[in-house]
């Protein structure tokens, strides 16, 4: 029998680490709606666009890293038709214009990525095994997977490495500037394109890299686009704009859900999973609607 | 240089002609009589993998029969329309497929539970056969209530009885099934609880524990599922799901936590080659049942290989997944309405003539797949063989258990029965009965 | 014509258009000497902003085109410039409302400036120190969240910023509005000295025209998209029409200008208010404001503020732009609590009142930013206004109940008539939006009207009008007082014709009151001059 105790914590463990895999894909979700302050609906087609075409080019036989660099490349490239085709002739449209527009650009990439790659479910080996750690298993009898601690590691690395590059580098100033007034920022010289070009590529890599950790656990498939939906509780409990809010977003999401499942669903016939970060949402957006990190409306009468 | 143009002009031009030609006459300008099926694939979304090689296997099988002759001289003509394995949509579908060159439809396949419960009810109305095959409504199995639906190639409710009868036999029998535990991993949607009705009157009959537990679609999540099921610890989990993605990660999961995948018994939706290969490793062990087995081997299937994909008509961009279990099934379907089509046209006395909808359900109604039929076909042992009557459109009510090795799936037992059939037809009977109570359907006779 | 070298900018005869259709300038030429300020002068919505903007190639971005003329800056065209490209030009547009990056350090901001420069981290940092110098006030808040700086430091930071991108030519925006008078001229000395020292050209667009012309060397004023007049800041200071328009020191008379209406108006077959006067003699007070004082956080918008409304007269409160004025309103309608002080409505005291209360109780307002359904037609916008005068729950006109249907027409009778008064019959059906912003503001007075309150209050209800437009307001305006008695509070930043209509006037500078009286007594108040002109009178 394993104690009570120790059972919640190995759910709320789980809780966590799969809550690492939901900041990933928030982290690009954060990245747009900071330079256009839209949410982007393609996030999930860039996602399953990005992982199947890297799983795509190893199919033929080229080598991880190659693959890899070529995937960051052609996400680049999507980034950069994306600056020219979409947001450039609707620059100066509304936001909901420009979020109607990422709607149809999902539409693009899902099929797009369907026509080119089929639509079979493929596997993704990263290597790493999707098994408990032998010695935690044992030493601590807690079930933890390499590939979760693995995906927890690189988000906590991208995490990082994007609040230091906003923080600290002239091109996360100028994103900064444009995220906080677009105008203003171009009024002294900013180029707006060049900061879009940037902001929608990185977020092609962000959805490759949480694309390679989903693809490795679940297989490369359809569903991922779906998935990449549950990022928006975390988001409005994180705060849309803000890359911390985006980890402890994605943690909260992550362990509520999980003991909401084990110690709740049983009374409402399971399956809670689905609805539940959307309830926890609902109550952020009456009592803290800026989220956790969000920024305050900073309004001046 | 001018005369070069000219030529170049008419080869262009010819071409054109030729290109216009084919697409301007369509079979039947030939004389020839056609028969028109409706194909509401779903190749696209959570559910492709499924829809591609089902569908595809339909198509497939339709080219075939043209190439060698058609339905008696009938050339079969179809049309697509794609679902996502939607419900909404396939009510659309359904409406737009409803006719093509002045001919209606005969039958419908939603290959699904939640677009053949849309539909349904529209059956008897439109003159239309719902053809189930091995999916939805578990009661259409009584024809006298539901006499334009069919689901031969066995039912939901079958299915679990023979997952339980063999789960009895790995036990040492019935008895000792007493005290055990058995959860059903289940997708949260009415599929995902079909089986519950006759799996909770076996669990008080035998005794053991019943532990339901849903996942939310697309289930790519399983976390807390399999932390219950860890504590449960139960002797065997019978896994109900919907999409490669949930069905892969059930085996990831599952051993994440070390519970074996021997103790693991699969849903004829979530055991396909498409559901095993992306849980890699994990999936090594795990017992999945069919109703169409997959495999090369079969004559029909070689010959398919042969004709059709040898003269560059195939279905499937990949031809390795011609004879995988999702295009077996798929072929079994297809090969059912072609056979229901023969039976109508001699039925009716209209052997090389299409067949009207009334003509058809006839046939279907009339199907009886002996060994010796199915061999001819040039499928025997791929499916069950079985005779639809009047009041049983089930068929066989029989499967075969497979298990996953890591590459392919072997055959570990031939055709079974659940071991009680007769309490299964009580509980459809039941079933049936109490909807044609509360909506004032009088059963037909048959006799 | 030739360029002329001495000139950083020339402008020639530009019309500026937006989304096709609204023409913002018809034709504005105007020239910037080199190492000049030179400030355009205009009412709101003249077409200041829009010809900034043309300059800086901001345009676009609202969906605005120079449809005709030409733009030279240093000698060279402007075609097809995009703002970043204007800026490695030397030439940096301070936008109107300052537009600080809110969420991020004050030097974050001012380094954000340099933007369009590669600078070594070391020459950054002097270039950083060297903006400091002036203005020190920001060093020592460089660390805190430009969000939460004040105004007057907000357009220090705006200006710094700008600054970091070294221009050679500064487009500024309305610097001024709504800030403190000190902190108005500090700014102004700022960028004076950043004009003489750094030989940064300045294009200086101001309401405030008083401060401009101090400031400026060469002057244009904008109206209605047009250069109506131009000239050296002292030329124009003494222009007796400047000084009548803008600088609101008026020679006019009540009488005379009800007459000269009614002239107007029997020439255009109108009807005007009749020269011999109104229906409703002026009666007791209505509404007093009894020492009421307000703050926001630290910053004081109102000083003890005392003044009465008398019963169907036209009360004017004026002020230069940031007096107080929009707060002193928002006080009355109870938008603002004041922390002091007392507002009593009919004898008894105002307490704990919400816009919604307030408005039951018979004061409607207008706004100064025209708050219309702009999707609705005129006649759904004025019926809005009937809302208050529905008894019928929601329930009853769904299921069109005798009584609902009965007042429903009741309702549609009276707005038919608000509008036939308002004369604007031939427009009652078109979508607000498409219509010019005189008549918008109309159908707000009209939307006003259709709540049939015993007070109105007007916020700026000639803002951004023509002085045609103006006239014509005017008109309704005392037809309204003259024919409905309705009691009418108005707010105005420019005397101009405000000082004719009102029957008193009550004037409000850094938020205090500095004089209340009849218009002839308030012209005559030295205080009030000195407010405008900022020279003291003798």
């Amino acid at each position: 029998m394993i104690s009570e105790l120790l059972f919640f914590m190995e759910v709320l463990v789980a809780g966590l680490l799969s809550g690492t895999m939901y900041s990933l894909v928030a982290l690009g979700f954060v990245l747009i709606y900071k330079a256009s302050s839209t949410f982007n609906f393609a996030q999930g087609a860039m996602v399953f666009f990005a992982v199947l075409s890297f799983v795509g080019l190893m199919e033929f036989g080229i080598p991880f890293f190659v693959a890899f660099i070529i995937t960051v490349v052609l996400m680049i490239g999507v980034g950069l038709a994306t600056e020219r085709l979409v947001l450039r002739p609707l620059m100066n449209q509304s936001e909901d214009t420009l979020l109607m527009a990422t709607i149809g650009l999902g539409f693009v990439l899902e099929g797009l990525a369907q026509a080119v790659w089929g639509v079979e479910v493929r596997r993704l080996d990263l290597g790493i095994k999707d098994s408990p750690i032998p010695w935690i298993a044992d030493n601590l009898q807690l079930f933890i997977s390499a590939l979760d601690v693995t995906a927890g590691l690189v988000a906590t690395a991208m995490i990082v490495g994007l609040t230091l590059l906003f923080k600290y580098t002239k091109i996360g100033l100028g994103l900064r500037s444009v995220a906080d007034d677009a105008g203003a920022a171009s009024s002294i010289g900013i180029p707006l394109k060049h900061i879009m070009l940037l902001v929608w590529s990185a977020a092609g890599v962000v959805a490759l890299v949480a694309g390679m950790m989903w693809g490795a656990r679940a297989g490369v498939q359809f569903a991922l686009i779906d998935l990449a939906l549950k990022a928006l509780p975390v988001l409005i409990i994180g705060g849309f704009s803000s890359i911390p809010g985006a980890i402890i977003g994605g943690l909260l999401i992550g362990a509520s859900e999980k003991i909401l499942e084990v110690y709740i669903g049983p009374y409402f016939g399971g399956g809670i999973e689905g609805w539940a970060p959307y309830v926890l949402a609902i109550f952020f957006l009456l009592y803290r609607p800026e989220g956790l990190f969000g920024e305050k409306i900073i309004r001046r009468v | 240089m001018i005369k070069s143009c000219m030529r170049k002009i008419l080869s262009t031009l010819s071409v054109v002609c030729l290109l216009g030609s084919t697409i301007v006459l369509p079979q039947n300008s030939f004389g020839a009589e056609t028969q028109y099926f409706p194909v509401a694939s779903s190749r696209v979304g959570p559910y492709s993998a499924m829809g591609t090689g089902y569908y595809g296997a339909q198509i497939d099988y339709m080219n075939y029969v043209n190439m060698t002759g058609g339905v008696n001289g009938v050339m079969l003509t179809w049309q697509e329309c794609e679902t996502e394995y939607n419900a909404v949509k396939t009510v659309e579908c359904y409406q737009r497929l409803m006719q093509k060159d002045g001919q209606k439809i005969v039958v419908f396949d939603t290959l699904g539970t939640p677009g053949a419960y849309a539909v349904i009810n529209r059956m008897a109305a439109d003159n239309v056969v719902l053809a189930q095959y091995g999916y939805g409504r578990t009661d259409a199995a009584d024809g006298r209530v539901w006499p334009w639906v069919f689901n031969a190639a066995s039912h939901y409710w079958s299915q679990i009885g023979v997952k339980l009868r063999w789960m009895a036999e790995m036990e040492g029998g019935i008895p000792n099934m007493k005290g055990k535990k058995i959860v059903h991993l289940h997708i949260d949607s009415a599929y995902g609880r079909e089986p519950l009705p006759a799996m909770r009157k076996i669990a008080t009959d035998w005794g053991f524990t019943l532990i339901e537990i849903a996942i939310a679609p697309p289930g790519l999540e399983q976390q807390s599922q399999w932390l219950q099921i860890r504590r449960e610890k139960p002797d065997w989990v019978t896994f109900w799901g919907a999409g490669s993605g949930m069905n892969s990660t059930a085996m990831t999961n599952a051993a994440r936590i070390n519970f074996p995948r021997t103790k693991m018994m699969y849903v004829t939706f979530g055991g396909a080659e498409e559901d095993m290969v992306p849980a890699g490793d994990s999936a090594k062990g795990t017992y999945v049942v069919a109703n169409a087995l997959p495999g090369t081997d079969f004559p029909l299937v070689k010959d398919i290989k042969d004709k059709v994909y040898g003269a560059g008509k195939g279905n499937l961009s990949d031809t390795s997944r011609v004879g995988t279990v999702y295009w077996n099934r798929g072929l079994g379907s297809a090969v059912m309405w072609v056979e229901a089509m023969r039976n109508a046209q001699k039925i009716h006395n209209k052997v090389g003539k299409a067949v009207t909808g009334a003509e058809f359900r006839d046939g279907y109604e009339a199907l009886n797949m002996t060994d010796a039929r199915l061999a001819e076909i040039g499928v025997k042992g791929m499916v069950a063989p079985f005779a639809i009557s009047c009041a049983n459109h089930e068929g066989a009510g029989k499967f075969a258990l497979m298990q996953w090795d890591g590459k392919k799936f072997d055959k570990v037992k031939d055709w079974t029965e659940p071991n009680d059939p007769k309490f299964i037809r009580q509980l459809i009977e039941d079933s049936a009965a109490k909807f044609a109570k509360e909506n004032n359907i009088t059963p037909k006779k048959c006799s | 014509m030739g360029v002329d070298s001495n000139n950083i900018l020339e402008v020639k005869n530009i019309e500026v258009v937006y989304d096709n259709v609204i023409l913002a300038l018809h034709d504005v030429s105007l020239v910037v000497p080199k190492g000049k300020i030179v400030a355009l002068l205009g009412a709101n919505g003249a077409g200041k902003s829009t010809t900034l903007k043309s300059i800086s190639t901001m345009l676009a971005s609202e969906r605005g085109k120079v449809t005709k003329g030409t733009i030279n800056y240093n000698g060279k065209s402007i075609d097809g410039e995009i703002p970043s490209q204007m800026v490695h030009r030397g030439m940096v547009q301070v936008l109107e409302g300052r537009r600080c990056f809110g969420h991020l350090t004050v030097e974050e901001n001012i380094i954000a400036g340099a933007y369009s420069r590669q600078l070594s981290k070391g020459d950054l940092s002097a270039e950083l120190e060297k903006i400091y110098t002036y203005f020190t006030r920001l060093k020592d808040r460089r660390g805190s969240q430009a969000g939460f700086t004040s105004g007057g430091e907000q357009q220090m930071i705006a200006v710094a910023r700008a600054m970091m991108a070294k221009p050679t030519m500064l487009l500024l925006d309305e610097p001024s509005m709504g800030l403190a008078p000190q902190l108005v001229a500090e700014i102004f000395n700022i960028v004076k000295e950043l004009n003489q020292k750094e030989g940064v050209s300045i294009l200086l667009a101001e309401q405030n025209t008083n401060i401009a012309l101090k400031n400026a060397d060469y002057g244009y004023i904008l109206e209605t998209g047009r250069v109506m007049l131009e000239g050296t800041a002292q030329s124009l200071s003494n222009d007796e029409k400047v000084k009548e328009l803008y600088l609101g020191i008026s020679k006019g008379e009540r009488k005379n200008f009800r007459d000269a209406l009614f002239d107007d108006a029997q020439k255009k077959n109108t009807t005007a208010p009749s020269p011999t006067g109104r229906k409703f003699k002026i009666g007791g007070p209505i509404l007093e404001v009894k020492n009421i004082s307000l703050y926001f956080g630290g910053v004081k918008a109102i000083t003890n503020i005392s003044f009465n409304i008398l019963k169907h007269e036209i009360r004017a409160i004026i002020g230069p732009n940031g007096a107080g004025k929009s707060s002193m309103l928002n006080c009355i309608n109870g938008i603002y609590q004041p922390q002091e002080g007392t507002i009593w409505y009919k004898g008894a005291v105002l307490d704990q009142i919400t816009p919604n209360l307030i408005s039951r109780m018979g004061i409607s307002r207008t706004f100064q930013n025209l708050a219309l359904f702009k999707r609705m037609s005129v006649l759904d916008n004025i019926l809005v206004g009937r809302k208050l005068h529905t008894k019928s729950n929601f329930m009853q006109v769904g299921f069109q109940f005798p009584q609902a249907v009965k007042e429903e027409k009741a309702n549609r009778q009276k707005c038919e008539e608000i509008i036939s008064f308002l004369e604007i019959e031939d427009i009652k059906n078109t979508q607000v939006g498409k219509l010019p912003y005189g008549l918008q503001k109309k159908v707000e007075l009209g939307r006003a009207l259709a709540t049939q309150a015993e007070i109105l209050l007007l916020d700026e209800p000639m803002a951004g009008m023509n002085v045609e437009e103006k006239r014509d307001m005017c008109r309704f305006i005392l037809k309204v007082n003259d024919e409905l008695g309705t009691t009418i509070v108005l707010i105005e930043h420019d005397m101009g014709v405000v000082m004719d209509i009102s029957d008193r006037v009550v004037v409000l500078d850094y938020g205090k009151s500095i004089g209340d009286g009849t218009p002839d007594v308030v012209r005559a108040n030295p205080k009030v001059i000195d407010a405008y002109l900022g020279v003291a009178h003798d």
